[in-house]
């Protein structure tokens, strides 16, 4: 498992479910820099491979579960509206037990 | 984000504007621009349709254009590059200062301008400005 391509997709998903909200954008791209930095003396063999498993993983959970709140001001009563994506996890637990299991092409995701 | 919804594929287009019975051969065989004009007045109760053609036929990315527009990206990515003069020569590493992590992250700003997304073998081995730009070229998404 090889740390760019990990990365890339970390930077990817920030960029997809974080879209146009400047101050959280950079905030998180500044912890993944970083932290990945952070662990840049890491050598063992064994812990690099399950730091970057973790990297990318993190990369398929903001997908899965973040979902950005935009305030509608035209709207009378001020909701929120949800951008749900089609890598959201939606259903019940039952069922997002059982997607956790399929894996998510993070390489195939097409900005909407 | 948005002209990306304005996309269809390219043989769908052709498809569409070959059924098109107000078209006459030489309509065919003329510019784009051309042939969009004769559409909208032989046919003026397809003008909608006319606009949605030509946002998916916007013209091939020219190569000083997308230079241009890289260059952008990288003068404004962080305060050190800011007075860089870019040219397709420019390397990352040598020429930039960056580590493999800042590339990684100028190539994604770099994605999002043009609304691609370039595979990981691609991207590991873009080392210059030249390259990066050849890549665009090469990828018809890119818009």
């Amino acid at each position: 498992m090889k740390l760019h391509p990990a990365y890339r997709a970390c930077l990817r998903s920030i960029n997809k479910v974080f879209q146009n909200d400047i101050a959280t954008l950079n905030k998180a791209k500044l912890q993944l820099h970083s932290t990945t930095i952070s662990n840049a003396n890491v050598i063992d063999k064994i812990e690099l491979e399950s730091k970057i498993k973790e990297l990318s993983d993190v990369a398929i959970f903001l997908r899965r579960n973040v979902v950005q709140g935009v305030r509608d001001n035209n709207d009378p009563k001020k909701a929120f509206k949800l951008n749900i994506t089609k890598d959201t996890e939606l259903g019940d637990n039952d069922q997002g037990r059982k997607r956790a299991f399929t894996p998510l092409r993070t390489n195939s995701f097409k900005q909407s | 984000m948005f002209r990306s919804c304005l996309r269809i594929p390219a043989a769908a287009s052709r498809t569409l504007a070959s059924t098109s019975a107000t078209l006459t051969k030489s309509a065919l065989v003329t510019p784009r621009t051309n042939l969009l004009s004769s559409v909208i007045r032989s046919n003026g109760s397809s003008v909608n349709w006319c606009a949605f053609y030509t946002t998916n036929n916007s013209p091939t990315l020219d190569k000083s254009v997308v230079l241009t527009r890289v260059s952008n990206i990288i003068t404004n990515f962080n305060s050190q590059l800011k007075d860089k003069t870019v040219t397709n020569e420019t390397q990352f590493a040598k020429d930039l200062s960056l580590d493999s992590l800042d590339t990684v992250e100028l190539l994604v700003a770099i994605e999002e301008e043009f609304d691609i997304e370039i595979p990981d073998n691609v991207a590991d081995d873009l080392k210059s400005v030249g390259q990066t730009v050849d890549y665009i070229i090469s990828n018809p998404e890119a818009h």
